[in-house]
């Protein structure tokens, strides 16, 4: 039983070169077909460079870094607070902040309606005293985004605070600095890789936001229509075929792997790894 | 090896669930031994279809069996739910699969190769789309319906057609190629005969462009927009939540839906539901929701 089976071995080998083939077949081919239907169809090209995409594609990058960023402003405290709280209940708090990462986004987009909407709990008081509205705005784009998205960083953020020793943090106390300074020269760059993984995951998850984002701010050309939701407004012209679906979402698709690249080059210290490292040591 | 043996196990179960889970899936479609819309013996329960049927509805002698996909324009939703429930009634035997969605994106998904055995449009052109794709051939008109603005019932701002063109007005119509969206844009441009500029005025308060006839209606019960185009049929569903200000009929002529069989080889099932909407008894059931007849 105890000994190494040769057998045992070879099964195994088969069954993890099979499974893994198959994964990664199955990963690859949706992006030969994208790259297939771009070589064919000459439309595809020309639509790339239509003012619509153009639009689609402005939007979507300033809303989701903007998105980002305000995560970033306002997730850091939450979760360094998260990480180092003792208070009761902090299990239900940390999964009150998850539960945007497990709902679908069309549920967020409704919950914002609700909250934000015409008729919504601070919304219809907003419209009545200043007579802003935010549904079908760019600012809605936004919200849903940040609603959707902001939760992956405050995650990763917290167990990557939660990763960094606490002695460390007593030391530069007893050394005379302030709780703020500590944090910003000791606690942040320990557990720098984390918040850049945080910060391109939150980041990939606003670029792609549809579903609550197409509930509270509609899709109009040049304010509301990101490139999601471009992709499905061009899924639904018969008369453009798949080009232009298959056009924005070659697009996308560079634009993301470009930033993904760009990330890899600026921090050498791979994030995933310190992420594991950090949930490591969560555990 | 002996610790990895547990993993191996783990990965192996998931899979034997999964493929459980499929397998059941497949099953679903209760009772008919043959997952396949294909028409089945006749001697076997045509008793039974006779007095089903006792309508006059239903064409064929034989027992119909099968699933078909039934693929409609969302302005369809309730009528052809009531539709399909009737047919099913009638040919115990099949069932309809409903699939509801913008013309546009439907036509766009059968060209693209999604299953589907009728297509019922809310206008030609998406229908057109279907048919020069080879896809379909010979498409009947079954129903009529008319445009109207929407708005909540809680706001007066629109009042009138005219209305829409006031700066300020929250507008919300469907895509331009959604059906819905694409009469309400000739209604704005025929306006522009007698009132020039109108179809850019109207245009310029446009919040967003929804996906199909429906959600252009929730924007509006919702009351997060002022004013919408959508169907006579889909605000009378609203109720009470949504006024009616009516579109002079001069500028927006009747909106008309074709319904095909789609594919070269239409199964007994297809022909026959889509007999059904055309005959007394379906036409009845459109009529009954507000549509005209052809």
């Amino acid at each position: 039983m105890g000994l190494r089976s040769p057998r045992a071995d070879l099964v195994g080998l088969v069954l993890l070169a099979g499974l893994g083939g198959l994964f990664a077949i199955f990963f690859v081919l949706p992006f030969l077909g994208l790259g297939e239907r771009a070589a064919s169809d000459g439309r595809v090209w020309e639509l790339a460079t239509s003012e619509a995409v153009r639009r689609a594609l402005t939007l979507s990058l300033w809303t989701s870094l903007l998105s980002t960023l305000l995560a970033v402003i306002f997730g850091t405290p939450v979760a360094y607070w998260l990480s180092r709280t003792r208070v009761r209940g902090r299990a239900l708090l940390e999964a009150a902040v998850d539960l945007p990462i497990v709902l679908p986004p069309t549920v967020a987009g409704v919950a914002l309606l609700t909250a934000f909407g015409a008729r919504g709990l601070v919304g219809e008081p907003l419209a009545e005293m200043t007579g802003i509205r935010l549904t079908f705005t760019a600012t809605a784009v936004v919200m849903a985004q940040l609603l959707v998205a902001a939760p992956f960083y405050v995650r990763a953020a917290r167990s990557g605070f939660a990763a960094v020793d606490p002695q460390l943090e007593r030391v530069a106390y007893t050394l005379g600095a302030s709780r703020v300074e500590t944090f910003l020269r000791i606690t942040v760059p320990q557990a720098r890789g984390a918040l850049l993984a945080g910060i391109v995951l939150c980041w990939a998850r606003a670029l792609g936001e549809l579903g609550a984002t197409l509930i509270f701010a509609g899709s109009l050309e040049g304010r509301t229509r990101t490139m999601p939701l471009a992709i499905i407004d061009a899924f639904e012209r018969t008369s453009l075929g798949l080009s232009g679906a298959v056009s924005m979402s070659l697009i996308l698709l560079v634009v993301a792997f470009v930033v993904l690249v760009l990330f890899r080059l600026a921090t050498p210290d791979a994030p995933d790894a310190t992420a594991a490292r950090a949930t490591q040591a969560d555990r | 090896m002996k610790r990895f043996r547990p993993l191996w196990l783990l990965v192996l179960a998931a899979f034997a669930l999964f493929a459980l889970v499929s397998c059941s899936g497949d099953e679903e479609p209760e009772s008919s031994p043959t997952p396949t819309p294909t028409p089945t013996a006749t001697t076997t329960a045509t008793a039974d279809a006779t007095t089903a049927a006792t309508t006059e509805a239903t064409v064929t002698e034989e027992a119909l069996s099968g699933t078909i996909v039934v693929s409609a324009a969302s302005s369809l939703t309730d009528a052809f739910t009531e539709i399909a429930a009737a047919f099913q009634d009638a040919n115990p035997d099949t069932q309809i699969d409903l699939n509801f969605g913008s013309s546009s994106e439907l036509a766009s998904q059968i060209v693209e190769g999604a299953p589907a055995e009728v297509f019922a449009s809310a206008n030609d052109a998406q229908m057109a789309v279907v048919v020069d794709a080879g896809l379909a051939s010979d498409p009947q008109t079954f129903a009529r319906n008319r445009i109207v603005v929407a708005a909540p019932a809680d706001n007066d701002l629109v009042q009138a057609f005219e209305d829409l063109a006031e700066p300020g007005v929250r507008l919300v119509l469907a895509g331009e190629e959604v059906p819905v969206g694409d009469y309400a844009r000739q209604a704005f441009a025929n306006a522009d005969a007698a009132t020039p500029g109108f179809s850019e005025a109207v245009l310029a308060n446009l919040v967003s462009e929804e996906a199909n006839v429906r959600a252009v209606l929730t924007k509006v019960e919702l009351g997060e927009a002022d004013a919408g185009v959508v169907y006579g049929t889909d605000a009378a569903i609203s109720g009470d939540a949504v006024r009616v200000v009516d579109i002079p009929e001069d500028l927006a002529p009747p909106a008309s839906y074709p319904i095909a069989v789609v594919g070269d080889e239409p199964s007994d099932v297809a022909q026959a539901f889509v007999a059904f909407v055309l005959s007394e008894d379906g036409q009845a059931i459109l009529a009954s929701f507000g549509f005209s007849a052809p």
